[in-house]
C-alpha cells in the first residue's frame, strides 16, 4: 500500500529529494510543465516554498519568474496532474469491471468528474499563458472490490487535501475559485467513499488539514510509471 | 436542477423545499449546464473561470454579507457563525429529539453535531466581543421528524457549501481563508454523505455533487434570502 498523507513522518524536503534524483526532477518537471518557470529553482519555490528564507531568496535569484502567474501556473499545473492520475484510476477501475449496480454508477460518475477537471485545470493553465501538464503515465493495483475502494478514499482524501495545501498561495481570484469549486467535489467523494468503505468521512474532524505538495507528491509517487 | 426532495407531504408550506431550489444557484455555470453546453470537453478554461466567479462578484460588494454583521473578515465570519449557530441547533435539537434514524443516519447526526458545534465554538473564539449573538430558532418541527430531517439536513450542508465557497475570496486574513476552506471542506463532506443516504438504493450522484464537478459559490444575500425563506430564525 502506497504511503498516505496520514503519514505522520516528517517528509523528505521535495528539493532535497529532487536534488538527489535526477529522475525524479525531470519526471517532476515535465509533470508541473517547465516551460512556465524560468528556472527550476524558481519554479519549486514558486509552486511550493512558503518559508520567508524561501520566498526572499527566490525574489533576489529570479526576475520575473516568481511572479503571480508562475505560480498560479504551477499550482494549477500540479492540481492537473493529480486529476490526470484521478482520471486514470477511475478509467482502470471501470475497465475491470470490480463494481456494479449503485456503487457502478457512482464510480463512473466520479470518474467523469475527474476528466471534467482534467479539462478544466488545462484550460485554466492556457489561460495563465502557461504549458499543460503532459498526461503522466500512470499504474493502479487493481486487485479487489474492498481494495480498489480504499483506494478511491485514499486518493481522493489526497486530492481534497492538496488543493487545501495551495489555496492560501493561489493570487489569482479566479482560479482561486476555480480550485475551492473543484477541492469540495473532491471532497465529496471522499466522504461518499468513505461510506461505502466504513470508514470516517471527516478523517480529520471538524477542520480538514491541508497536505503540502512535498507530502502529496511522495503519495502519488508510487502511482507513477 | 435536479429536484432531489420530495417534500409534499410533510413540508406543507414548501418553505425547505424552496430553499433547496434558492441555493441550487443560478450561476451562468449552472446556466451554461441547462443551456446543453459544457460537456467535459467543451468545458474550457476560459468558460470555467469566467463561469465560477459569479456576476455578483463583479459588483462593488462582491457578494459580502450586509454591513449589519460587521465590516470585513468580522463579517463575514459574522455570516458564518450566524449559519453555523443554525446548523448546530438545528442538530443539537435532532439530538434530543432521539429520531428513530438509521444506523447511517444516527451516526451521521453524531459526526455533524459535533463539527457543527465546533464550527461554532472556533468562530466565536476567533471574534471574540464581535461575536453575533445566537439568533432565535423554530424549525417547525423539521428536526422531530426523522424523514424532514434527513432532507433538511442535506439542504442546511449544501447552504453551508455554498456559503462559504461564496465567501472565501473575500477573506483578507490569510489565517482565516484557511479556516473558511477547511470549514468548507467538511460542509462538503457532511453535505454528501446525507446526500448518499438520502438517495438509498440508487444513488444516481447528483445528491452527492449536487452542482455536478464545480461547486458553486453564491452571495451571501442569496444564502440568506433562502435562509429567511425557511422561516427558521425567528
Amino acid at each position: 500500500m502506497p504511503e498516505t498523507r496520514t503519514d505522520t513522518r516528517e517528509p523528505e524536503g521535495l528539493v532535497q529529494r529532487l536534488a538527489r534524483d535526477d529522475v525524479d526532477r525531470k519526471r517532476f518537471l515535465k509533470m508541473a510543465g517547465s516551460g512556465a518557470a524560468a528556472s527550476f529553482g524558481a519554479f519549486v519555490i514558486a509552486a511550493c516554498g512558503s518559508s520567508k528564507k524561501a520566498t526572499t531568496a527566490a525574489t533576489s535569484s529570479t526576475s520575473t519568474a516568481s511572479s503571480g502567474a508562475s505560480g498560479d501556473i504551477a499550482i494549477v499545473n500540479y492540481a492537473l496532474t493529480l486529476e490526470y492520475l484521478e482520471t486514470a484510476f477511475y478509467e482502470k477501475v471501470v475497465q475491470a469491471g470490480l463494481f456494479k449496480g449503485k456503487v457502478g454508477a457512482l464510480i463512473k460518475d466520479f470518474g467523469a468528474q475527474e476528466a471534467t477537471h482534467v479539462e478544466a485545470l488545462k484550460g485554466t493553465v492556457m489561460k495563465l499563458g502557461g504549458t499543460p501538464a503532459a498526461k503522466p503515465a500512470a499504474k493502479f493495483p487493481i486487485e479487489s472490490a474492498n481494495q480498489v475502494a480504499e483506494l478511491a478514499y485514499t486518493v481522493e482524501n489526497l486530492g481534497a487535501a492538496a488543493y487545501l495545501g495551495q489555496a492560501a498561495k493561489i493570487q489569482n481570484p479566479e482560479v482561486l475559485a476555480a480550485a475551492l469549486a473543484i477541492h469540495s467535489v473532491e471532497a465529496r467523494h471522499a466522504a461518499t467513499l468513505a461510506t461505502l468503505v466504513k470508514k470516517s468521512p471527516t478523517p480529520d474532524g471538524a477542520f480538514a488539514k491541508p497536505a503540502d505538495m512535498s507530502t502529496v507528491l511522495a503519495a502519488v509517487k508510487p502511482f507513477l510509471v | 436542477m435536479t429536484p432531489m426532495l420530495n417534500l409534499d407531504e410533510i413540508d406543507r408550506d414548501g418553505a425547505v423545499r424552496e430553499a433547496a431550489e434558492a441555493v441550487s444557484g443560478d450561476t451562468r455555470l449552472s446556466f451554461l449546464k441547462k443551456a446543453g453546453i459544457g460537456g467535459a470537453a467543451a468545458m474550457s478554461g476560459g468558460a470555467v473561470l469566467s463561469a465560477l466567479a459569479p456576476s455578483a462578484f463583479a459588483l462593488p460588494a462582491h457578494g459580502r454579507p450586509p454591513a449589519a454583521f460587521g465590516k470585513g473578515d468580522v463579517g463575514i465570519l459574522n455570516y458564518a457563525l450566524t449559519l453555523e449557530y443554525l446548523e448546530a441547533a438545528f442538530y443539537n435539537g435532532a439530538t434530543l429529539a432521539s429520531l428513530p434514524l438509521s444506523p447511517q443516519g444516527n451516526a451521521f447526526l453524531k459526526t455533524v453535531a459535533k463539527d457543527e458545534n465546533a464550527h461554532v465554538a472556533f468562530l466565536k473564539k476567533a471574534l471574540g466581543r464581535k461575536a453575533a449573538a445566537e439568533p432565535k430558532f423554530d424549525f417547525k418541527g423539521t428536526n422531530k421528524n426523522a424523514e424532514m430531517f434527513m432532507k433538511t439536513a442535506q439542504v442546511l450542508e449544501n447552504t453551508g457549501v455554498h456559503a462559504y465557497s461564496g465567501q472565501a475570496l473575500n477573506i483578507k486574513t490569510p489565517a482565516y481563508v484557511k479556516a473558511a476552506v477547511s470549514i468548507l471542506t467538511v460542509e462538503a463532506r457532511h453535505a454528501s454523505v446525507i446526500g448518499l443516504l438520502n438517495e438509498g438504493a440508487n444513488p444516481t450522484g447528483n445528491a452527492i455533487a449536487p452542482d455536478g464537478p464545480f461547486d458553486t459559490p453564491l452571495t451571501a444575500s442569496k444564502v440568506l434570502a433562502a435562509v429567511k425563506g425557511t422561516g427558521f430564525i425567528v
